[in-house]
């Protein structure tokens, strides 16, 4: 209860009742300084710049390059749609003469 | 700007990344190690950009760090490695470089915390990243770790109470500076 308590997360019967022990527990309120000394130290661990930016390029967007598999899957489908196409137009050729 | 973005516009998701790319990779890069995080981070943004659509609203920061954290979790799981080695295998994390001036903490303090932030359970550095190092609240630690608020809270208490055991007397000695 101590952890969301730091963090102002606990409701009002919780925080009266932490509140109430923390009165009459020297250990609990060393816990209590220790969390928030922890606390306070993360808070200081330095933001690293990244390495470069991370912004997409407009080829980078393009629906070939977002996915490969998808796009290789496409250019199946297209050659067999092409294909069929292909045989239809035969099929209506040959059952015409 | 989300909305613009989700409309097809590019250089306006380009202004979310921007916007966001540091606290991605800072993420990313005590999660996975510095090896590994440019590509973490370069994949969530990609990610993010195809399913724009997907986000309903609520914390933009949120939805996109669940995201990252989720290619941070495929980049640990495919490596099958302990938590500890994502420090140990890659490229230290503290660099070389001289801190800027406000910084307070010395680089070993620096080291020393980020070492042990390594060898939590990845759920458990997640947590403590985000909220303790990054500053999300409770609700957008939860949209971003995907859970609910009581995992949420579970999880950084068992978090912090880890951290504590592994910085050790180092920790108390701090306490007293």
């Amino acid at each position: 209860m101590l952890s969301p308590y730091v963090d102002g997360q606990t409701s009002l019967p919780e925080r009266r009742a932490v509140e109430a022990h923390l009165g009459e527990c020297d250990l609990c309120r060393a816990e209590l300084a220790d969390l928030r000394a922890l606390k306070g130290l993360l808070a200081q661990l330095p933001r690293r710049e990244p390495p470069r930016a991370f912004v997409l390029g407009p080829r980078a967007v393009r629906p070939a390059a977002l996915s490969g598999a998808f796009s290789g899957f496409v250019r199946a489908a297209t050659s067999i749609a092409a294909a069929l196409a292909f045989l239809a137009v035969g099929m209506s050729l040959f059952l015409q003469g | 700007m989300v909305a613009t973005a989700q409309a097809g516009d590019l250089a306006a998701f380009n202004q979310l990344v921007e916007r966001y790319q540091t606290t991605v990779y800072n993420v990313c890069l005590r999660m996975v190690g510095e090896a590994s995080a440019e590509d973490a981070a370069q994949e969530t943004f990609f990610a993010a950009y195809r399913s724009l659509k997907s986000f309903r609203g609520g914390a933009f920061r949120g939805w996109l760090l669940r995201i990252a954290s989720n290619q941070c979790y495929d980049q640990l799981r495919q490596r099958q490695r302990r938590p500890a080695d994502v420090l140990e295998d890659d490229a230290p994390v503290v660099d070389p470089e001289p801190l800027p001036e406000h910084v307070v903490l010395s680089a070993e303090t620096v080291a020393i915390l980020e070492q042990a932030i390594a060898q939590l359970p990845p759920e458990q550095r997640l947590c403590v990243l985000l909220i303790d190092v990054q500053g999300l609240d409770y609700d957008e630690a939860s949209q971003a770790m995907g859970v609910n608020l009581g995992t949420v809270k579970s999880r950084l208490s068992r978090a912090r109470a880890r951290l504590r055991e592994l910085l050790g007397p180092e920790f108390r000695r701090k306490e007293g500076e």
